[in-house]
């Protein structure tokens, strides 16, 4: 059982990772706005160059009736 | 190929469609109508980038509120304000965009800006509305401008706020707080379920490393974590009261205190998972108090947005041939000062027109989106819309004491208010919490002469869940709630009283001119002094009034082929045009005929009027030569009828007092049917009759003029419909901005729902709090127990509170 003195001190060392993870990333605005980034997977993101590549400007879907 | 005829609005801003606009795009081949040539181009500039599935995304989010196109652009100079310079030596600007309505909003806007040259990065926050881009040096800002305002969208430079920075600091800092709580709260349980599971059996080398490791990850726990509750504490305790974090922040530093010095000695038992788990439990519901403050924090700071950021200063001395412009920032503008605002501008200040003729629209105020007539003298308030013409305004009072501020503050006013119960709770709390405090200490004192080796637990437990945290969180969330979700749908509450006593109300009293009426002019009478028909005189008139948004040109509506040349608003007369080669003129007695000394009793054509009609007198006149009067008048509210029947079905009487006798009693209990009416009122008779009524039963008042406020001011509550006058606003308890009558049923409703929930919200802290100190004193409620329980109680509080986030019907 001596692998505790690692084992403990690590898990330690983990979660302050943990919080130090977490504090930089409410520093970086990333909780402002929980709201949004749900709802982006209803959108399908074009890539924008792929996008801006296809010069049609109707596409497939654009011409079902 | 169909035409969606059934529908009126708009397909790419969603306001109605007017008539003459037969302006129609085809999508997935079918034909949309538009209401403007800009929302034309906005749609064109969206299919050209391949974006339209944001028409599709729209549909998913529920949008109800939008507003109409944005024809206003924000200026380069204010755009370099708000245009930092980052480390790596991109720019970053950031913007406000106060119409974005949902989600799928942001996802176009983020789409067309990264397809921009030169654009790194863009991030939107849906909640406050601010977008921020980071581009090269290469990009000018103003051009960023121009591609979100071209989709439609108004631009505003998102200046530094010192109130929102603090919110948004705190709310970050609370967070931060939260997670180091529920973090380490997670560790130092793992350690003490292994301690648990032992059974006390460890050997004491293992014991003693889980315990200083859970003392290391607890510590930040108790000091950073819980230092809001240790600061209150200690600054009531500074001033001799007890708060309910007194006995949070003793319970917290004790079981760390004792914990570390069994740690130490080696001794008995350590409760650092006691501490965590309380510090965080209490912290969630603190965050969801501030949460609720942030959001309403939020709608203000939209409110004062309205007002430009920039305004255009007439450089002193001014003498009337020279009149240059200088540009200063709003705030720097002091008593006294001239400033020009340019058609189209909105009015930057409260102030009083020294020169110009104009159109404006008060619609922030009054509700009323009819521009009025504003000329040298005429009173304007900051946030009104310039329409027409170009106006030198003298400013009148310094910005803060603007009435859009004053709005801003009883809005504010209003939501902090407590009622009688909730502020009697505040007295009784810190009895309260020395009782409790005295409980606790009394039951661990007892457990321990009782031989138990739970007592402090025990006296922990008891501190904790003796708070009356919920009950705290109880009103006030529900106010502050209640008074946004009113703000949305068009009410402004000033005195938080009127929730609850419009909640009481049993009757209704109307006041009729502005109340009932629409306060908007149609045209009643034609009186033709020449060989044409009303119908021809009608069709000019409306063909002269076409291109004026003036409330009289808009009570023109004949449908007509009469095409006029060389048209001419002259602001504050009326409007000038030429007709197969006559000079037409519509307006005041004195423009139309271009004889200044007359008005429409005093002109030789009235004879043919009856005397006894009153409103407001139009003439038409063809080479100066009078041709047809017409009479205009107010019209009903549409709703008034509707809204009246609605009341009466739900059982609440309802009465008109009104000042004049322009309608007989007979007409207006035909037209609105209300239970009682009384006409030809003076002020005072008002109040005597209103105080009659409230001797029976709760009255709610409603009205709009000068002339009611006395009997507002007498009624158990009241509301001003679109008032003309912040006089008005003030004495009423609430306001109805928008002039939909149809929403005060909902409101009466809505407080019933406000009042109920708040009943609800106290009832179930009481009973909680009272029900489980008894368990708790017996040592049946373990620790873990009582900071879920609590803490699950203030959450329920809360959530219970969110219900009123809508507004229901």
């Amino acid at each position: 059982m001596e692998i505790l003195f690692v084992l403990i001190p690590l898990s330690v060392v983990l979660v302050t990772f943990a919080l130090w993870s977490f504090v930089w990333s409410v520093k970086n605005e990333q909780f402002d706005d929980l709201e949004r980034q749900g709802w982006s997977i209803l959108f399908d993101d074009k890539d924008p160059e792929e996008a801006a590549n296809r010069n049609t400007p109707a596409s497939s879907e654009q011409e079902e009736p | 190929m169909t035409v969606s005829a059934s529908t009126t609005l708009c397909f790419h801003c969603q306001s109605p469609v007017p008539a003459a606009a037969n302006i129609v795009v085809t999508i997935d081949s079918v034909q949309q109508r538009l209401c403007c040539t800009a929302c034309l181009a906005a749609v064109q500039f969206i299919r050209e980038l391949n974006l339209d599935s944001y028409y599709q995304y729209r549909d998913q989010c529920s949008t109800s509120a939008t507003s109409g196109m944005s024809k206003a652009r924000a200026d380069a100079e204010v755009l370099t304000g708000v245009t930092q310079l980052q480390p790596d030596g991109q720019l970053r600007m950031s913007l406000l965009i106060p119409d974005i309505r949902c989600v799928a909003c942001v996802w176009l806007l983020e789409q067309v800006l990264k397809r921009e040259d030169g654009v790194s990065d863009v991030s939107i926050n849906y909640a406050t509305r601010r977008l921020k881009v980071t581009f090269g040096k290469t990009v000018q800002p103003s051009l960023i401008a121009d591609r979100i305002s071209s989709l439609g969208y108004t631009v505003k430079p998102d200046l530094p706020d010192a109130a929102r920075d603090t919110y948004a600091r705190t709310r970050r800092g609370m967070l931060i707080r939260l997670g180091v709580a529920g973090i380490g709260m997670m560790q130092v349980m793992m350690f003490a379920l292994a301690a648990y599971l032992a059974g006390g059996e460890m050997e004491p080398a293992y014991e003693g490393l889980m315990r200083w490791s859970s003392l290391a990850l607890t510590t930040p726990v108790v000091f950073y974590s819980a230092w809001p509750f240790h600061r209150a504490a200690w600054f009531a305790l500074r001033n001799r009261s007890l708060v309910m974090d007194v006995p949070v922040s003793i319970a917290i530093l004790s079981a760390w205190l004792l914990s570390f010095y069994n740690t130490l000695t080696q001794g008995h038992e350590v409760y650092y998972d006691t501490a965590c788990m309380f510090t965080f439990f209490l912290l969630i519901g603190r965050y969801i108090e501030l949460m609720s403050r942030y959001h309403f924090q939020h709608s203000q700071d939209l409110l004062d947005h309205l007002l430009p950021a920039y305004v255009y200063r007439v450089k002193q001395p001014a003498t009337d041939a020279i009149m240059a412009d200088e540009k200063v920032a709003l705030s720097a503008v002091v008593r006294g000062d001239i400033l020009r605002v340019r058609p189209g501008e909105t009015i930057p200040a409260d102030g009083v027109v020294e020169q110009g003729n104009s159109g404006v629209s008060e619609a922030a105020f009054t509700g009323e989106p009819l521009p009025q007539t504003k000329q040298p003298g005429s009173r304007v308030l900051a946030g009104a819309l310039n329409h027409d013409g170009e106006l030198l305004i003298k400013v009148r009072t310094s910005p803060e004491k603007f009435v859009i501020r004053q709005i801003a503050r009883l809005y504010e006013q209003a939501s902090l208010y407590r009622p009688r119960w909730s502020q009697l709770a505040d007295r009784t709390a810190s009895w309260f919490i020395g009782a409790v405090l005295i409980i606790a200490s009394a039951a661990g004192l007892f457990w321990y002469n009782a031989g138990s080796t739970d007592y402090f637990v025990i006296a922990l437990t008891v501190l904790v869940v003796a708070c009356p945290c919920a009950l705290s969180l109880a009103t006030p969330v529900a106010y502050s709630v209640a008074t946004t979700t009113l703000r949305r749908n068009g009410v402004v509450v000033k005195n938080g009283a009127f929730l609850e006593r419009a909640a009481e109300t049993r009757a209704v009293v109307f006041d009729k001119t502005g109340t009932l009426t629409e306060a908007a002019l149609t045209v009643v009478d034609t009186f033709v002094l020449d060989h044409l028909s009303k119908t021809e005189c009608l069709a000019i008139a409306t063909a002269l009034e076409e291109g004026s948004e003036h409330p009289i040109a808009i009570a023109f509506s004949e449908q007509h082929q009469i095409s006029v040349t060389d048209p001419a608003i002259i602001p504050g007369c009326g409007v000038q045009g030429i007709i197969n080669g006559d000079t037409w003129r519509i307006g005041r007695p004195d423009f139309a005929t271009g004889n200044p000394q007359i008005s429409h009793s005093e002109h030789p054509s009235a004879s043919v009027c009856p005397s006894d009609m009153q409103g407001l007198w139009v003439l038409l006149s063809c080479n100066f030569h009078p041709v047809a009067w017409f009479l205009l008048q107010d019209k009903p509210r549409e709703d008034a009828a509707a809204v009246i029947t609605s009341l009466r079905r739900s059982n609440i009487l309802t009465a008109v007092f009104t000042g004049d006798s322009s309608m007989s009693h007979a007409d207006i209990v035909a037209r609105f049917g209300v239970d009682h009416v009384v006409t030809n009122m003076m002020p005072d008779d008002k109040v005597d009759a209103v105080r009659a009524l409230q001797a029976q039963m709760p009255v709610l008042m409603l009205g709009d003029g000068i002339n009611d406020t006395a009997a507002m001011a007498a009624a158990d509550t009241s509301l001003a419909v679109s008032p003309r006058d912040v006089f008005v606003q003030n004495s009423a308890d609430a306001t109805l901005l928008d002039s939909a009558l149809t929403v005060l049923p909902r409101v009466l409703k809505f407080a019933r729902k406000s009042r109920r929930i708040i009943r609800q919200n106290i009832a179930w802290s009481i009973t909680y709090n009272f029900t489980v100190i008894p368990f708790a004193l017996m040592g049946m409620v373990p620790p873990w127990l009582a900071a879920l329980g609590m803490s699950l109680s203030s959450v329920l509080v809360v959530s219970n509170a969110g219900r009123l986030h809508r507004m229901g019907d």
